[in-house]
């Protein structure tokens, strides 16, 4: 079992699952695209960032699992730069009639990135189902931490792609969560997300998820892969976050009472 | 809450998340922090005053600086 990555090699952390993940040591800040082969077909979620380097590590990555042509869907959650800057790249060497999708907010954004296709706006419990009948069903976690904002689930291996949910601060190359994840999970989310209501829906609804259906993995965009056995102890530990801090931080100095 | 023990959870936090830790202990030591086994253990001179050219010099790492404001309100202390 594989558990750290690289800067070469893609993994497969389950059956046509591939982590196509990017270290940022100086930052404290990965960013991890994914890539769901399934048959003659590909879905690339949250495609990621034009920096030089990820993009580069991320493109090698694309071309050691899958002929870029055999893309036929590129899924962005929501539409921050990290997520989805390399998009116009992406769709010129995707399959020429490459459906792109993400929240209905989003799309209102995405054009600024200057992709030729026209975005599919999504909402949810909207799917999309490859050749062999495997789907991928998107749940709107509005709010967290944008309107248009979701999370993405593969009913084959029981995968669910968070996004920003579930992300956290790392700087090492761990492909699982592992002891200082709860910090860096807080750090990152705690930060991040403005609502606790926004953020106590989304759990909920993965509580939901996990009971109807089961979840295996939970793959966050920045951070760590958590395993189904530690699904409860993060959930648990998201369900203890205090966010939106920074409101309070500036209301206590300028005087402002917003109770 | 004490700004020295806030300062020596900031410490212990960053080590968790930056793995360079030689540049974290750098920014620490210019502020006025003295470090011994990877842990802060005292300051030289007012305590409020190094934390405030803490947060100053941790513009440097911004994730580090993130957590910091977290612990800083946490702690209740207002810079």
């Amino acid at each position: 079992m594989v558990d750290f990555y690289d800067a070469s090699n893609p993994i497969e952390i389950a059956e046509g699952v591939f982590h196509l993940g990017v270290q940022d040591q100086n930052n404290s800040f990965s960013n991890v695209p994914y890539l769901i082969v399934d048959g003659d077909e590909a879905a690339f979620i949250d495609p990621g960032s034009m920096k030089d380097d990820f993009f580069a590590t991320v493109l090698r990555k694309v071309h050691a699992v899958v002929n870029p042509r055999k893309i036929k869907h590129l899924i962005v959650q929501h539409q921050d730069p990290d997520l989805c800057a390399a998009l116009p790249f992406y769709e010129k060497i995707s399959a020429p009639d490459v459906q792109i999708s993400c929240p209905l907010e989003a799309k209102v954004l995405m054009q600024h990135y200057g992709t030729k296709h026209s975005v599919h706006p999504l909402d949810d419990g909207d799917s999309i189902t490859f050749g062999n009948g495997r789907s991928l069903v998107f749940s709107m976690t509005p709010y967290c931490h944008f309107v248009g904002a979701m999370v993405t689930y593969d009913t084959k291996t029981k995968t669910v792609f968070s996004s920003d949910a579930f992300g956290g601060f790392t700087s090492s190359n761990d492909l699982y969560a592992g002891e200082d994840y709860p910090t860096q999970l807080s750090t990152f989310l705690g930060q991040y997300l403005g609502s606790k209501k926004a953020l106590e829906y989304a759990l909920k609804r993965l509580e939901k998820l996990n009971e109807t259906n089961g979840i295996n993995l939970i793959c966050p965009q920045h951070g760590c892969i958590i395993k189904k056995e530690q699904i409860p102890m993060y959930l648990q530990a998201a369900h203890d976050l205090h966010v939106g801090g920074e409101v309070d931080a500036l209301a206590q100095k300028h005087g402002i009472q917003l109770d | 809450m004490d700004p020295k023990l806030v300062i020596a959870e900031i410490l212990e936090t960053a080590f968790k998340l930056s793995m360079e830790k030689d540049k974290i202990k750098e920014i620490f030591e210019k502020s006025g922090v003295t470090i011994s086994d990877n842990k802060a253990v005292g300051v030289n001179g007012d305590s409020m005053d190094v934390l405030k050219q803490l947060m100053t010099n941790l513009s440097a790492m911004a994730v580090i600086k993130i957590s910091a404001k977290q612990i800083i309100r946490k702690a209740g202390l207002n810079l």
